[in-house]
């Protein structure tokens, strides 16, 4: 049986690529940021996966109202790369482990739309290649619906990331699997309060992934969007990772509040873990 | 209100075979989309906060800014009623207020 050996939540805002694309990384309101990924990298390289489930937020990118899945799952060997005006090369997918889980998934009740062609966007091709520079391990994208209502509840989403948690455990492929979140923090990206940061709830977040996880279901969406900002609701992605993991520690989480957004990136090593030292 | 015309019309927008067709014939262009007559005017203005309560939704808003001209820190700015230089302040003066929040928690390895 495979084992779940590690979760990560990474912000995913395309202002981390422009740093990179700018030169900018050693500057001082970026640095310690990439400090941070480039810590959060090593740890996981040594944990040495063998494919990561990510999950995800389009940005009306691969899915637009005309069929707008809540959640969604990519089956497929590759991912074609969405919203870019320059191409890129596909992201290897791992086909295998996403049938698996969008069955087990399904027969537990959460009705993934099963995807074998998706375009993934900024949501996993800005943070992915900061973890994994060579797409070493394959991929296994979900995305939630968190930019058309009706969306999903951060109940739900819970809800949902505890069956992909179980749906890895009983994974019969040999094989080390991450769950990386991507998305928040706070941010705000429309209306009057375009740009504000929440830093005090941004703290509280983190805590409650680390301490409190049953508090994280209780929030609404309207919720999240008043204490995190508009777009700070990309955080069900952290709650459905948090779920998937279960009992849990974070020996590392770095939170750097800067300009738009208030950036996270932090560790979780399940206690399931069986360490190979 | 039509909704899903304003989004779709908002989304061909990311073609930039579309933004050159709208902005050489806006009218020509937006005719083919199931567009209000609310929504057409909140789109010749170029009203983002009034385009965002329409159901507009962010993302695809940017779209008719590229095709308007309007690149999307000065979008942040229209959408705050600021200039792009009053905005910026705002921003720094937001980067003093909540750059002592910074976090870096690294726990100790349990039994050493």
């Amino acid at each position: 049986m495979a084992d779940l050996i590690a979760g990560v939540g990474i912000s995913h805002a395309p202002s981390i690529a422009g740093a990179i694309a700018a030169g900018r990384t050693q500057e001082a309101g970026w640095k310690p940021l990439f400090d941070a990924i480039d810590h959060v990298k090593a740890w996981l390289t040594e944990l040495d996966p063998d494919a990561a489930v990510v999950i995800y937020n389009d940005h009306a990118e691969e899915f637009f109202l005309d069929r707008c899945p809540t959640f969604a799952i990519g089956v497929a060997d590759r991912f074609e790369v969405t919203g870019h005006d320059e191409p890129a090369p596909p992201v290897p997918g791992h086909r295998d482990l996403g049938l698996h889980i969008a069955t087990e998934a399904i027969a537990a009740g959460i009705d993934f739309t099963v995807c074998h062609e998706q375009g993934v966007d900024d949501g996993v091709v800005v943070p992915l290649p900061l973890l994994d520079d060579a797409w070493r391990f394959p991929i296994v994208p979900i995305s939630v619906n968190v930019v058309w209502d009706p969306r999903p509840s951060p109940a739900r989403c819970w809800t949902m990331g505890a069956a992909v948690g179980a749906a890895i455990r009983s994974y019969g492929g040999a094989g080390r699997i991450a769950v990386i979140a991507t998305g928040g923090l706070s941010h705000t990206l429309v209306g009057p309060r375009f740009g504000s940061v929440e830093p005090e709830w941004d703290r509280r977040f983190l805590r409650q992934m680390e301490e409190a996880p049953d508090e994280l279901r209780a929030y609404t969406m309207a919720e999240l969007e008043q204490v995190a900002g508009h777009e700070g609701v990309e955080v069900v992605q952290w709650i459905a990772m948090r779920a998937a993991l279960g009992g849990c520690r974070s020996p590392y989480t770095c939170y750097h509040p800067y300009r738009m957004t208030g950036y996270a990136v932090a560790c979780y090593e399940p206690d399931n873990e069986v360490k190979t030292v | 209100m039509s909704h899903y015309g304003l989004n779709r019309f908002l989304y061909d927008l990311r073609e930039p075979a579309a933004r050159a067709a709208y902005a050489a014939d806006p009218d020509a262009f937006a005719g083919g989309y199931e567009l209000t007559g609310a929504e057409r005017a909140l789109v010749d203005a170029r009203d983002w906060n009034g385009l965002f309560a329409a159901g507009g939704n962010l993302y695809l808003l940017p779209n008719l800014g590229k095709a308007a001209g309007v690149s999307f820190p000065e979008m942040g700015a229209q959408y705050r009623g600021e200039t792009p230089a009053e905005w910026e302040r705002a921003l720094e003066e937001q980067n003093r207020r909540i750059a002592p929040f910074a976090l870096l928690h690294v726990e100790e390895e349990p039994n050493g």
